[in-house]
């Protein structure tokens, strides 16, 4: 019984190692929180040009679905950003000083800023 | 060098010229001439970008991404006043994530990627047999951006932070230091001039064959190209890197410490290694492991009599063993950096023999005389590829950061893991264990020391730039992310810290991109070739999300200001004089045109 206990730890081991090679699992950043969001507003709120003192940092829900992302303005205005990375694409909208400016997919704010228009 | 007197200057080139073997005459006049923004081939002039949003897409050259000033730490406006009489105090390079990669290891579980390739997309990549073409292709660029693109700077060193060797092999560590060192490398194990591996083994459906990819899911699914002879040249064409021509520096990653990265070993790993069977089935692996699980002896014993009993005839094939396949042990990787010319140098590249005897794998060095370089072990070896900082590490880490802040010396963190990924506290079942660190203590102490200003990391493949605000609301430092050599977008990074003389400091951070160019031919299987051909089949990887591992504009080239940590003036302009005029000696020694 303690070497078939053995050998299941080994191979819960082996899978724990495994996954960690992958980029989807255990490499991925706050907990299984997914990057796009984050980067997508960052590249909108360059190509509008909103000056920006603090680029917006995203926290996931506790619902482990919902990103919430707060930033500020040079002229010290919030900068909000709401996403559901467990929706196709992950669609999100953005607001500058409560001014809706950009809705759409990360995925195709991504998409957009690695290829040429 | 006009911040030096005469004398001082005379003394210097004699000193520097003889030291290098370098005629007077020509050291005097490199370091008489001033310094002029490099022209360097980083994104600042041009970057690679995809040619369409669909299907499988070509890669081709793009305009260049100026930096993008970020005040997220200064928390006001930068002073427009600040370009006008800014000066240097270090410029770096930056690697990460080399991933050299033996494929024809048996050790290596691509099979893996059969069962499920998103979750083990890190088993199989169809560019996964020209990472050292990659590297050297890197080591290229870096020479390349041997002066600053802002002052003009020489380049003083490269610091890797880990993931080198894929799977812990001794083959895969010994090809990444020769090629960052400098040297010949076919990059091929086993049998002498053939490949022999899953990417010509038709039975692979996971795997990518070039020679024909029509029947497997690359290309019959994905549309991935056929490009005769890509295998051969990759394996069998040597490559010859002329390796950096600074020093560099290295620490672990969790692929260095963990076999594929999260996963202890015993000597069943370096059994199988050195073995003549190799899994090519998927099947054939799950067998392997079941029979670990059900059997009355150890999982090791199992796991590799398994392999053995299953013969041929279940998925597995006989490949030639290789003894240069052995899985390295944790100090091996220590022992073998030493195992280094003095050229680059430093021999060690962080390490030392005293570390070997000890048992120790982590380090400081003072790259200049008033920046210090802080190179940290932060992988768990218990499990897991996250990481965390144990006690002892963590403690000798605060006494290095008080002895450099009461020397009035900047200091420069490398770690593998990110903030983000600081996380991993498994203990050991059996042994000694002791308090491990995770990412909100760990930054929690670094804002105890203002003089810590940048955190270079790598770990997540992805390029990202994140601002630590010091709690008490003045000051903080960057962390600064790469990106990885073996997933799109492969690049590396130039960074410069330039003194403001405002009060300020901005940390200058720009991607690089390895050599080769950006529309691949498959007709070329040259090292640049094939470095082409390497990039285009990342981008195109449908298992990684390749759009968001280049990051956001705001994640790549950047100036970060920061308030200087301290009155800067306490750095002379001679002392900063002197270290440039011995970097840019180095240079014109090692060929590096500073």
């Amino acid at each position: 019984m303690k070497h078939i206990a053995a050998g299941a730890t080994g191979l819960v081991i082996a899978m724990v190692g495994f996954s960690g090679c992958a980029y989807t699992s255990g490499v991925l950043p706050h907990g299984g929180m997914q990057p796009d969001i984050y980067y997508a507003i960052g590249d909108v709120l360059v190509a509008q040009k909103v000056p920006v003192k603090v680029y917006p940092e995203c926290t996931l829900g506790a619902d482990g679905k919902t990103q919430t992302c707060a930033g500020e303005t040079v002229a010290g205005t919030p900068i909000s950003g709401t996403g559901d990375q467990s929706v196709e694409g992950m669609p999100f909208t953005l607001t500058v000083d409560g001014k809706h400016v950009f809705s759409g997919t990360a995925k195709q704010v991504l998409a957009e800023g690695a290829s040429v228009s | 060098m006009s911040q030096l007197s005469r004398r001082t200057f005379l003394t210097l080139t004699g000193g520097l010229a003889a030291a290098w073997g370098l005629p007077l005459d020509t050291v005097a006049r490199a370091l008489d001439r001033p310094a002029t923004p490099g022209e360097v081939q980083t994104t600042l002039v041009g970057t690679i970008r995809k040619a369409g949003q669909s299907g499988y897409v070509k890669l081709v050259q793009a305009p260049g991404e100026p930096y993008l000033t970020r005040i997220d730490i200064l928390g006001k406006e930068a002073s427009a006043a600040r370009t006008k009489s800014r000066r240097s105090l270090v410029y770096l390079g930056h690697m990460s994530d080399l991933h050299v990669i033996d494929a024809q290891s048996p050790a290596r579980l691509d099979t893996m990627a059969g069962v499920d390739p998103v979750l083990f997309s890190g088993n199989f990549r169809p560019q996964e047999l020209m990472q050292v073409q990659i590297l050297t292709g890197l080591v290229q660029a870096l020479n390349g951006a041997a002066s600053s693109p802002v002052t003009g700077a020489p380049l003083a060193f490269v610091v890797n932070t880990g993931d080198s060797a894929d799977q812990r092999s001794q083959q895969e560590l010994r090809w990444y230091i020769d090629a960052l060192d400098g040297g010949k490398i076919t990059a091929n194990t086993g049998k002498p001039g053939e490949y022999e591996g899953v990417q010509v083994w038709p039975e692979c459906d996971f795997a990518y064959h070039p020679e024909d990819p029509s029947n497997d899911m690359w290309g019959r699914d994905n549309g991935y190209p056929a490009i005769p002879g890509m295998v051969k040249a990759a394996t069998s064409t040597p490559i010859d890197s002329p390796g950096l021509s600074v020093p560099w520096y290295a620490i672990y990653g969790n692929h260095d410490a963990n076999y594929f990265g999260g996963w202890p070993t015993g000597w069943m790993t370096n059994e199988l290694a050195l073995g003549s069977r190799k899994a090519a089935l998927p099947s054939a692996t799950e067998r392997i492991f079941g029979s670990g699980i059900g059997s009355t002896s150890s999982f090791e014993k199992f796991f590799l009599g398994s392999i053995v009993n299953h013969g041929l005839s279940s998925g597995v094939r006989a490949v030639t063993p290789d003894p240069n396949r052995r899985i390295m042990s944790l100090m091996d990787f220590v022992a073998e950096h030493l195992n280094s010319p003095a050229t680059p140098g430093p021999i060690g590249h962080g390490f030392t023999q005293s570390d070997v005897d000890n048992e120790i794998t982590y380090w400081a060095a003072d790259v200049t005389p008033f920046v210090t370089l802080i190179g940290l072990n932060t992988c768990n070896i218990t499990v897991g590829a996250g990481g965390s900082i144990p006690q002892d590490q963590f403690d000798w880490l605060k006494a290095q950061l008080a002895k450099a802040r009461a020397a009035n010396k900047l200091v420069i963190l490398a770690t593998h893991h990110t903030s983000f990924t600081l996380d991993n506290v498994a203990q050991p079942v059996i042994g000694p264990q002791q308090n491990l660190i995770e990412a909100e203590e760990f930054i929690s102490t670094l804002h105890e020391f203002p003089n810590v200003v940048a955190w270079m990391n790598g770990h997540t493949h992805l390029n990202r730039i994140t601002p630590h605000v010091n709690p008490s609301g003045n000051g903080g430092f960057w962390e600064i992310s790469s990106s990885s050599c073996v997933d799109f977008s492969q690049q590396g990074r130039v960074t410069e810290i330039v003194d403001n003389r405002d009060g300020t400091i901005s940390i200058f951070t720009a991607v690089l991109d390895h050599d080769a160019p950006a529309q691949a031919n498959y007709n070329d299987l040259s090292r640049t070739g094939l470095g082409s051909i390497s990039r285009e089949l990342a981008a195109n990887d449908v298992y990684w999300d390749t759009d968001s591992l280049l990051g956001s504009v705001i994640d790549r080239n950047c100036e970060l200001l920061l308030p200087a940590p301290f009155d800067m003036s306490k750095i002379s302009d001679q002392t900063v004089a002197k270290a440039h005029a011995e970097q840019r000696v180095r240079l014109l020694a090692t060929g590096g045109n500073a």
